[in-house]
């Protein structure tokens, strides 16, 4: 960039000035006005784009794009539970203000991904942790025993350590602990109620941003990734908890569990009851549908998913006043072209991309 | 009596099971299940596992915290032995 960039004059210098020192025989100053000309009507198009866009237009561009001036630091605490199934009694094991790691290899886990996915809100839509207020995340390991299950408890996430036969430790994938942290966003976010569609929405952006966050930590492109999820904690080489690319492969004929039951089309919606034992209406089998539209959409966008696919989706999750707490695929569907197309323009490939991802999953 | 303790939800949601006989009378049962059974909501917990008792009765959703220490034995037993209801 040159040096002329910051010069003080292009600030003060009336639009007659700057027209003639266009043709001024010193190139330097003629440099400098058709670069103040050019910041002006910049100024002017963009001061007359955000005239013109309503407060829910406005509220997403802001949400994307805003920054806070303070650079806030990363607040985080490691707990053991001891294999106990509580975490009133849980042993501080780390926090983010000592130097040295812990030994522990699952506290390196959930500090590893854990502050990649800090890093993710933070540089990628200027969010400050799970609240967007500097929350300190509490991970809580070795909760219980032989327990095969990671879960937020509205507060914090807590990590089992898995049996040790079909499932190793819940902090061995960075997918599984973006997810979980992602429940918390989206808490504090759209709060999609967690039972029937809105329920495998709230599954689903947990995924798509559980994904996300391990394909920006390993610096994967939609073609390098695999989109599974948690394809170590479940333990054998064939085998992941999901699949985003295809749902219903995560895993097959496996001995304890059988077949993936998650559908990717919405064709194949999967009717439970909205109880505790029929998964709230089957939240973890329907977000397989909202999982593969991002999918199909992010992969047609190409390069890195986080980039577009992720922006859309994290304005989509981010817009409490279009995104209501009962919202359905087809309400995230309309939301989602609609974001595309502000941010990229109606008839730009990643409108037709966010398009082609819910036709691709039946969502009308 | 013959009672059956299962764990439903999770990351993906499986269910297990465990099963025993216990010499309560079904007033115990009835009791227990009184101090014991959960009002059924996700609250904000997600992909939380939860326990459900299931004898002739029914089958309820209990909170393990509020199990009294005289049958904690029986119910920690039961956990120990869950195992996967293949689908
Ligand atoms: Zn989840």
């Amino acid at each position: 960039m040159c040096k002329s960039h910051f010069t003080p004059i292009q600030c003060i210098l009336p639009p007659y000035l700057t027209d003639k020192l266009v043709d001024s025989q010193d190139k330097n100053l003629s440099k400098i006005a058709v670069n103040t000309k050019f910041r002006s009507f910049r100024l002017r198009s963009d001061r007359e784009f955000f005239k013109n866009t309503s407060p829910t237009e406005q509220a997403i561009l802001c949400a994307v794009a805003r920054k806070p001036t303070k650079i806030p630091a990363l607040k985080m605490e490691v707990y053991s539970c001891n294999k106990k199934a509580s975490t009133t009694d849980a042993k501080l094991l780390w926090n983010s203000s000592s130097p040295k790691l812990p030994t522990d290899k699952d506290a390196k886990n959930v500090i590893n991904a854990g502050t990649g996915t800090w890093k993710f809100y933070y540089d990628l839509f200027g969010r400050n942790s799970i609240d967007n207020l500097g929350l300190t995340i509490q991970q809580y390991i070795h909760y219980d025993k032989k327990y095969d299950n990671a879960f937020w408890d509205g507060r914090r996430m807590i990590f089992g350590d898995g049996d040790g036969t079909i499932f190793g430790s819940f902090t061995t994938d960075i997918d599984v602990i973006g997810h979980e942290l992602t429940h918390g966003v989206t808490q504090y976010e759209a709060n999609l109620e967690y039972h029937l569609q809105s329920g495998a929405l709230n599954e689903s952006f947990s995924d798509v941003f559980g994904i996300l966050i391990k394909q920006r930590m390993l610096n994967e492109d939609v073609k390098q990734s695999n989109w599974l999820i948690g394809e170590n904690v479940l333990l054998g080489n064939k085998y992941a908890l999901r699949s985003m690319k295809e749902p219903g492969t995560g895993y097959r004929n496996h001995p304890e569990l059988g077949d993936d039951p998650q559908p990717g089309t919405m064709d194949e919606f999967v009717k439970l009851p909205d109880t505790a034992s029929g998964d709230w209406g089957g939240v973890h089998y329907n977000s397989g549908i909202s999982n593969f539209a991002f999918y199909v959409a992010a992969f047609n966008m190409g390069g890195f998913a986080w980039e577009k696919a992720g922006k859309i989706w994290y304005a989509a999750l981010t817009d409490k006043a279009s995104l209501k707490k009962n919202a359905t695929f087809s309400d995230l569907r309309k939301l989602t072209i609609k974001i595309a197309g502000q941010l990229y323009g109606v008839k730009s490939l990643e409108t037709k991309a966010v398009k082609d991802g819910w036709n691709a999953a039946k969502v009308k | 009596m013959r009672i059956t303790l299962l764990r439903t939800g999770g990351i993906i949601p499986v269910t297990k099971k465990a099963e025993k006989n216990v010499d309560w009378t079904s007033d115990e049962l009835s009791e227990l299940i009184k101090v014991i059974k959960n009002e059924e909501g996700a609250g904000q917990k997600r992909d939380a596992t939860g326990y459900q008792l299931k004898y002739n009765a029914g089958t309820f959703s209990i909170d393990w915290e509020k199990i009294p220490a005289k049958y904690k034995k029986t119910f920690e037993e039961l956990k120990d032995d869950l195992a996967i209801v293949k689908p």
